[in-house]
C-alpha cells in the first residue's frame, strides 16, 4: 500500500479538520467510469443507489473507474482523464493490474460482476484516510508529457498569434496549416509571400523578410504603387480593380473600357469562386492562369473570357474556382520576370475575386463609401495584413478594415459569413456517447460543419491474436464484444457448425433465439439509457437502467417495460424534438459527399484565400461603382449570402425585382446570360448559392433517400426497410414473426423502431414460453484436421454481423467479421452535417454505434 | 417585528431555503432523498483542488462566479419574505429583479469563455441564446403585474394580490413567468448551457473547488430567489390564512422549487432552436396578449 | 427606509457577498495548493488534449433573435414606467400603449413573414 495514493492526494498533513472533511467527503462518490457508463453498468446488477453517482466529466469526479482491459491508444486518452480530474482522486482498475500509462492503481478488483461492492470500500478508505499527504507525487507520465509538449508547440505558435493582438487568434489554427502547406513558396517568391497574405506564414517564414520587403523588396514596391495608383486614379472610378488595373497597366496601353471589363471578369471570377464555395478542389491548374501570364491586352481579353466562362460553367464550376490559386501560382512564376510589375497587382485583384466571400461585400461596400480613399489602403493593408501581422499591424489601423483583414481567410459558414471553427471531439468518453466511441468535429459556432467517428481507437485490439484452435472461437468472439457477448458467442457457434457439421444445419433453435432476443432487450435498454442522457431526460435514463438491470438479472416484468415505453412514446415534446430536423442519411449521402468536399475545400480555400484574399474590398468595391443599382444587388447577395433555404426566396422578393428578376431558381442563369455581365455574375452567384441550398433543403427535407446498402439492423428498419436476417431463420418464419420497421428515417423512428423491436422481443420470448428447453446437445465435432471455410449470419440488436472465417489443417488460417456498426458509422457525417450540436449527438447516438465493432 | 428579528428570520429562512433546495434537487437527480447530501458534496468541492485552465482569461475567471452568486443575493434581498420584512423595499424592485437577474447570462458567458474550451464556450453562448429567448415573455409578465398593483414596490404587488392572487387574475403571465424562470435557472429542460450529455457539464466543466462551489450554491440561491418570485408575483407572497407570512412564503417557495425540478422529469432538454423559435413566435404574442388582457379588466 | 438607506444596504450586500467570496477563497487557500501536473490545465474534453484555445470568431446562429431583441428591450424601458401610471391615467395609456406595442408587434410580424425567426 506504500504507493497508494500517490498521485492522487493532496499535498499536506493531515489534521483534525482535514481528517473530518475528508471523512465527509469520503461518502460522496463520484465516479467516472472509463470507457463508459455502459460498459459499468454491464458488471453491474442494480443501479446505483445513493453509494455513488456518476459524472459527467471527470472534474467533478473523484473517482477514475477504469472497466477492463483497453488497448494503448485507449489507456492514453484515460491517462489523460487522470491527469485532469482534480485531487483528492483515486484511481480503480477493474480488470488489468497495471495499464500503462496510468499509474498503479490505488485499488484493484477483478473483473466480475458487482466489482463496485468491492471496490467502493476501499476507494472510501483512501480518500477518508489519504486524501492530504506529506509526500504525493505529480503525475506525469512520459506519454502525457510528449503528447502535451507537442500540443505545446503549436500552443506556442498560436501564442505568438495572440500577441499580434488582432484578437483573432483563430486563425492561427488556419495559418498554421497553411503554413505547413505552402511553406517553401513564400520563401521562394517575394511576391507570392505577398499574395499569400497570413500571418501563420509569417511567423514561419523569416518575418524580417517581410518587414523590411517594404524597403528593399519589388513586391513590396509594387504594392505601394498599387495602392498609390489606387488612390489617385482611382478613387473616382471607384473600382479599384480597374484603378489596380490602371495603375498597373497604364504604361501598357490599357484603356480603360478594357479595365472595367477586367473588373467584370473579375466579379464574373468571384462569383465562380463563390460557387466553389460549393465545389472545389484546388488543385487544378487552371487555364486562365496561362492567359494571365501574357501580358495586358490579352489579359483582357482572357478576363472576358474568364466572364463567359463562368456563365457556362456556372452550375459547380470547378475551374473557375482553381482560379485563385492558379493566380497565386502563377503570380509567383512571374514575379521573377516582372518586378515591379503592377500586373501582378492585376492577378491579386483577380485573386481577391474568386475568393472573396460574398457577405463580405456589403462590408467592404460601406467602407468603401464611407472612406472613399480607402482602397488603396486595403490593399496595402490586406497585403500587410498577412505579412505584416508582425510589425505591429499599422494597416489594422482602421477598425473596420481591419475586420476584413482578419476574416479573409477564414471558411465560410452556410450563410456566407467568414468564421472559424472549432476543432473539437466527442468522445471516448463523453456521457452522452457509447463508451469508448470517439468523434471528432469541426464545429461552426454550435453547428457541425464536419464530423466523423474515429475508427483507429479499437477499444480492445483483439482481433490481432486470433486464436489457432477454432475450439476457442466462441469464446474468443464473446469477449470481443461486451455489448453484445451472447450474440457474438452464437455467432461462432453457428460458423463453427457450418463447417464442422455434416449436415451444415447452422439454423437457429428456438432456445438460442430466445437467448438473442433478451440480449436485444438488454441491448437496446442499454442504447436507451445513453441515449436518454443525451436527450437530456434523467427519468428516461433511470427507468431504461432499471429496466436494464432486471432484465439482465431475468426478473424483467414484461408489464411494466411495456408501460415505461409507452410513456416514452407519449413523452411530449420529445417526438418533435427527436423528428423536426429529419436525419435523412440515405438521401443525404451523395450531397452531402458534396457538401464534405466542400468543407474540405474550405480548408484548401484558406491556403488560397490567403493568397489572395487581400483584395477582397476591392472587389467590393468596384461594385458599387460599376453597377448602377447595385445597392439592391447587394441586397440580394446579403439576403442570399445567409444561407437562407428555399422558402426565402418570396420573402426577398423585392431585392429581386430590384433586379428584375423573377425567380431564384437554378434555371434562371441562363437567362442571365444574355444581361448584363456584371450583375450576370452577381446573379449567377446569387443562383449557385441558391442551387446548393436547395439541395441542403433536399437533405433536410422529408424525402425519404436510400440508405446505402450496407446498412443493417434498427437504423434500416427505421428507414423502412425490410433487411433482417431473422426473417431466414426458420424458428422466427415459425413464430410469423415479421420486422418492425418505421418510415421516418430519423431519431425519432429509431427510437420507436428499438422500442417496438424491445416489445415484440418480449412476445416471442413469452410464446415460446417453455417449449424453449435447453441448450441443444448437439455437440459439436471438431476433427482436428480439416480445410474450408465457415460462414453464419446473425441478426445482432445493431443489424447483420457475419462471420467467415477459414480453417487450414485444423488450424484457424483466417477469420474475417463483418459488423453493422463499421457501416453505421459511415453515416455520422451524413446525420450530422448543419445540424445543431445537440441534435448531431443525438443524430449520432440513435445510430446505437458501438464502437467494439469497429475496426475490432 | 423588530428589524433585528427580521432580519434574523430572513437570513434562516434564506439558508434553510438554500438547503432545502439543495435536498431537493438531489432528489431529482438521484431520486433519494437525502439529508446529509447536499453538505458533503459542499465537503467535497471544498476539499477539491483548484485548477485553473491553461490561458485562461484571469479577469473572467475570476469574476464570474462571484457576479454569478453576487446578482442572485442582491435579487433575494429584495424579496418580500412576509409582510414588512424584507432587506430591501427597493422602489424599482420589479425592474430589479429583471435587471439583476441578467446578469446570470453574462456570468454564465464570462465562465464560459474564461475557461477556454470549447464545450464551455459553446454552452456559454447558448446561455446568450437562452436569455434572447426567454427575456422578453419574462420582463412583459412582470409589467403586467406592476400595471395591477400600479407601484414596482414588490410589497404592493403582493398586497395588490389581496382578492384575487395573479395566478388567476393573469395565468397567462404565470405560465410565461414561470417557464422563463427555469430556463433563467437553467434547470432541465432549459439546461443549455450545462447540458450534461451534449457538453458534459457545459459552462461550469472545467471549474473546480471554490469557483464551482460559488456557481453550484449560486444555482440553489437562484432557484430559491426565482421560486420566492413566483410566489410574491403570482402566489400572493405571505397571505394565507392561519399561519404566519414567513411560514406562507416558505411553504409556496418550497412547492414551486419542487416543481421547479419536477418539470425536467416530463420533457427532454429542449432544442435551442426550438427555444428561440417558441419563445418569439408564441410567448412575445402571448406575453402581448397578457398585457392587453390585463389592461382591459383593469379599465373595466 | 430613505431611498439611499436601501441603495447603501444594497451596496453593502454587494461587498458582504464579496467579502464572503474571500473569505471562502482564504479557507480553501489554506487546505494546500493544487499540485502543478502536466495536463491538469487542459480543459477536459471528454478524454482528449485540447491544444488549442478555444477562443475564435465564434458563429453566433441566432443573430437574427439577437436583433429583434435589441428592438424590443428598448421598448421595455418604457413599460415600467407606463405601467405604474397605467390605471391612473386610463384608457389613454392603454392606446398610447396599444399603438406603440402594435408597431413592434408588426415588426414582429414582418420578420416573422420574413422567415427570420429562425437560426441562420
Amino acid at each position: 500500500m506504500e504507493t497508494t495514493m500517490r498521485y492522487g492526494a493532496r499535498k499536506g498533513k493531515m489534521n483534525f479538520f482535514r481528517r473530518w472533511m475528508a471523512k465527509s467527503a469520503s461518502r460522496e462518490l463520484c465516479l467516472f467510469p472509463v470507457p463508459g457508463p455502459d460498459i459499468l453498468r454491464i458488471y453491474q446488477s442494480g443501479p446505483l443507489n445513493g453509494e455513488a453517482r456518476l459524472t459527467a466529466n471527470p472534474r467533478e469526479a473523484n473517482v477514475l473507474l477504469i472497466i477492463g482491459d483497453m488497448n494503448p491508444d485507449m489507456a492514453e486518452q484515460a491517462a489523460i482523464v487522470y491527469a485532469q480530474m482534480p485531487r483528492p482522486r483515486v484511481l480503480v482498475l477493474a480488470g488489468p493490474k497495471h495499464l500503462d500509462p496510468l499509474p498503479h492503481p490505488d485499488v484493484h478488483v477483478a473483473l466480475e460482476k458487482d466489482f463496485l461492492q468491492t471496490a467502493l470500500p476501499a476507494v472510501r478508505e483512501c480518500l477518508s484516510s489519504l486524501a492530504w499527504i506529506d509526500e504525493p507525487e505529480p503525475y506525469q507520465p512520459e506519454a502525457l508529457v510528449n503528447e502535451i509538449e507537442e500540443a505545446g508547440k503549436q500552443q506556442g505558435h498560436m501564442h505568438h498569434h495572440h500577441h499580434h493582438g488582432h484578437g483573432d487568434h483563430g486563425h492561427g489554427d488556419h495559418d498554421h496549416s497553411q503554413h505547413s502547406g505552402h511553406g517553401h513558396s513564400h520563401e521562394g517568391h517575394d511576391h507570392s509571400a505577398h499574395s499569400h497574405a497570413d500571418h501563420g506564414e509569417h511567423e514561419g517564414h523569416d518575418p524580417s523578410a517581410h518587414q523590411h520587403g517594404n524597403a528593399e523588396e519589388g513586391h513590396n514596391h509594387d504594392h505601394g504603387n498599387h495602392d498609390h495608383g489606387h488612390l489617385s486614379g482611382h478613387k473616382k472610378e471607384g473600382h479599384d480593380h480597374s484603378a489596380h488595373t490602371h495603375s498597373a497597366h497604364e504604361g501598357h496601353d490599357h484603356s480603360h473600357e478594357d479595365h472595367k471589363n477586367h473588373g467584370h471578369s473579375h466579379s464574373g471570377e468571384a462569383e465562380a469562386g463563390e460557387s466553389k464555395g460549393c465545389h472545389r478542389a484546388s488543385d487544378k491548374p487552371g487555364h486562365d492562369h496561362g492567359t494571365h501570364d501574357h501580358d495586358h491586352p490579352q489579359h483582357t481579353k482572357h478576363q472576358l473570357e474568364g466572364h463567359s466562362h463562368s456563365h457556362g460553367q456556372q452550375s459547380g464550376e470547378k475551374k473557375d474556382s482553381h482560379s485563385g490559386h492558379d493566380h497565386g501560382a502563377h503570380h509567383h512564376d512571374h514575379g521573377h520576370e516582372q518586378e515591379g510589375h503592377e500586373l501582378s497587382g492585376h492577378q491579386h485583384g483577380e485573386h481577391s475575386h474568386g475568393h472573396e466571400g460574398h457577405s463580405h461585400e456589403e462590408h467592404d461596400h460601406s467602407q468603401h463609401e464611407e472612406h472613399g480613399h480607402e482602397h488603396g489602403g486595403h490593399d496595402h493593408g490586406h497585403n500587410h495584413g498577412g505579412h505584416d501581422h508582425g510589425h505591429g499591424g499599422h494597416d489594422h489601423g482602421s477598425g473596420f478594415m481591419s475586420m476584413i483583414a482578419m476574416t479573409k481567410d477564414l471558411p465560410r459558414s452556410t450563410d456566407g459569413l467568414p468564421m472559424e471553427w472549432s476543432d473539437v471531439q466527442f468522445g471516448p468518453f463523453h456521457p452522452g456517447m457509447p463508451g469508448g466511441l470517439r468523434l471528432s468535429m469541426k464545429l461552426d459556432g454550435d453547428t457541425v460543419a464536419e464530423a466523423e467517428a474515429d475508427q483507429e481507437l479499437p477499444s480492445r485490439n483483439l482481433l490481432a491474436s486470433i486464436p489457432e484452435d477454432p475450439a476457442a472461437l466462441p469464446e474468443y468472439l464473446e469477449a470481443i464484444n461486451p455489448m453484445a457477448p451472447v450474440t457474438y458467442r452464437l455467432l461462432a457457434q453457428k460458423a463453427q457448425l457450418n463447417f464442422f457439421d455434416e449436415a451444415g444445419n447452422s439454423a437457429l433453435t428456438l432456445y438460442e433465439a430466445v437467448l438473442l432476443e433478451k440480449e436485444r432487450i438488454t441491448s437496446h435498454l442499454n442504447w436507451l439509457a445513453v441515449f436518454a442522457t443525451a436527450l437530456g431526460s434523467g427519468w428516461m435514463r433511470d427507468q431504461a437502467i432499471k429496466h436494464y438491470h432486471r432484465f439482465q438479472n431475468g426478473i424483467g416484468n414484461m408489464e411494466q417495460l411495456s408501460g415505461f415505453i409507452r410513456r416514452i412514446k407519449k413523452m411530449p415534446y420529445l417526438k418533435l424534438k427527436l423528428s423536426a430536423a429529419v436525419h435523412n442519411p440515405g438521401g443525404t449521402e451523395k450531397h452531402s459527399e458534396e457538401a464534405a468536399g466542400t468543407h474540405k475545400d474550405h480548408h484548401h480555400e484558406h491556403n488560397a484565400d490567403s493568397h489572395s484574399g487581400h483584395c477582397h474590398e476591392e472587389s467590393g468595391e468596384q461594385k458599387p461603382h460599376d453597377h448602377g443599382g447595385h445597392e439592391g444587388h447587394e441586397h440580394d447577395h446579403g439576403a442570399h449570402g445567409h444561407g437562407e433555404e428555399h422558402d426565402h426566396h418570396e420573402g426577398h422578393g423585392h431585392s429581386h425585382e430590384g433586379h428584375q428578376h423573377g425567380e431564384h431558381d437554378h434555371h434562371s442563369h441562363e437567362m442571365h446570360q444574355h444581361t448584363g455581365h456584371e450583375t450576370h455574375d452577381h446573379h449567377e452567384h446569387v443562383h449557385h448559392d441558391h442551387a446548393s441550398k436547395d439541395e441542403k433543403n433536399k437533405v433536410t427535407g422529408a424525402v425519404p433517400g436510400q440508405l446505402p446498402d450496407d446498412i443493417t439492423g434498427p437504423v434500416a428498419r427505421a428507414a423502412g426497410i425490410e433487411k433482417d436476417h431473422r426473417l431466414e431463420e426458420a424458428v422466427y418464419q415459425q413464430a410469423g414473426w415479421t420486422p418492425v420497421t418505421a418510415a421516418g428515417n430519423n431519431a425519432w423512428s429509431r427510437l420507436m423502431v428499438r422500442l417496438d423491436e424491445i416489445e415484440q422481443s418480449l412476445r416471442f420470448i413469452e410464446k415460446a414460453g417453455n417449449d424453449s428447453g435447453k441448450e441443444s446437445s448437439r455437440k459439436i465435432n471438431i476433427p482436428s484436421v480439416g480445410m474450408g471455410n465457415g460462414i453464419a449470419h446473425i441478426e445482432s440488436p445493431r443489424g447483420i454481423v457475419t462471420l467467415k472465417f477459414h480453417i487450414h489443417e485444423g488450424k484457424l488460417a483466417h477469420m474475417h467479421l463483418t459488423t453493422p456498426s463499421v457501416a453505421l458509422a459511415g453515416l455520422v457525417k451524413p446525420v450530422t452535417e448543419q445540424q445543431e450540436l445537440a441534435d448531431a449527438l443525438i443524430a449520432v447516438n440513435s445510430l446505437d454505434i458501438s464502437p467494439w465493432e469497429i475496426n475490432p | 417585528m423588530t428589524p433585528f428579528l427580521s432580519g434574523f428570520m430572513i437570513t434562516l429562512l434564506f439558508v434553510g431555503g438554500v438547503y432545502f433546495v439543495a435536498v431537493l434537487e438531489r432528489c431529482s437527480m438521484t431520486g433519494n432523498v437525502s439529508w446529509s447530501g447536499p453538505a458533503r458534496s459542499f465537503l467535497l468541492l471544498f476539499a477539491q483542488e483548484e485548477i485553473k485552465t491553461r490561458k485562461h482569461d484571469k479577469v473572467f475567471f475570476e469574476t464570474a462566479p462571484i457576479l454569478f452568486i453576487g446578482v442572485i443575493l442582491l435579487t433575494i434581498s429584495i424579496l418580500p419574505f412576509s409582510r414588512g420584512s424584507v432587506v430591501i423595499d427597493l422602489g424599482t424592485g420589479a425592474l430589479f429583479i429583471n435587471a439583476a437577474l441578467v446578469y446570470i447570462m453574462v456570468a454564465l458567458l464570462m465562465a464560459g469563455w474564461a475557461v477556454n474550451g470549447v464545450y464551455a464556450m459553446v454552452g456559454g453562448w447558448r446561455a446568450l441564446a437562452q436569455l434572447i429567448a426567454y427575456s422578453m415573455p419574462v420582463v412583459m409578465a412582470l409589467t403586467a403585474t406592476v400595471m395591477r398593483a400600479e407601484s414596482m414596490f414588490l410589497t404592493d404587488i403582493v398586497e395588490s394580490q389581496q382578492s384575487l392572487w395573479n395566478i388567476l387574475y393573469q395565468p397567462v403571465g404565470f405560465i410565461l413567468f414561470y417557464i422563463s424562470a427555469l430556463a433563467i435557472a437553467f434547470l432541465p429542460p432549459f439546461d443549455l448551457p450545462v447540458a450534461e450529455g451534449e457538453l458534459a457539464g457545459g459552462v461550469w466543466a472545467d471549474l473546480t473547488g471554490a469557483r464551482k462551489l460559488l456557481f453550484r450554491l449560486g444555482r440553489l440561491a437562484l432557484v430559491l430567489t426565482l421560486s420566492v418570485a413566483v410566489v410574491v408575483l403570482y402566489l400572493g407572497g405571505w397571505m394565507g390564512p392561519w399561519l404566519p407570512g414567513f411560514v406562507w412564503t416558505f411553504l409556496k417557495t418550497l412547492l414551486v422549487a419542487a416543481s421547479f425540478f419536477a418539470v425536467g422529469h416530463f420533457i427532454p432538454r429542449i432544442r435551442h432552436d426550438h427555444l428561440l423559435e417558441y419563445n418569439w413566435k408564441y410567448g412575445v404574442p402571448l406575453a402581448l396578449y397578457n398585457i392587453f388582457q390585463v389592461g382591459v379588466v383593469l379599465l373595466l | 427606509m430613505a431611498p439611499l438607506t436601501q441603495y447603501l444596504l444594497l451596496l453593502g450586500m454587494g461587498i458582504t457577498t464579496a467579502g464572503l467570496v474571500w473569505m471562502l477563497y482564504l479557507i480553501k487557500q489554506s487546505l494546500g495548493q493544487t499540485l502543478d501536473e502536466p495536463g491538469k490545465d487542459i480543459p477536459a474534453e471528454s478524454g482528449n488534449l485540447a491544444p488549442k484555445p478555444a477562443w475564435l470568431r465564434y458563429h453566433v446562429h441566432y443573430y437574427g433573435y439577437a436583433l429583434l431583441f435589441l428592438a424590443f428591450d428598448m421598448e421595455m424601458a418604457y413599460m415600467y414606467p407606463w405601467a405604474v401610471v397605467y390605471r391612473e391615467v386610463g384608457i389613454l395609456a392603454l392606446l398610447d400603449m396599444g399603438v406603440f406595442l402594435m408597431i413592434l408587434f408588426l415588426g414582429l410580424i414582418y420578420t416573422w413573414t420574413q422567415l427570420g425567426l429562425k437560426r441562420q
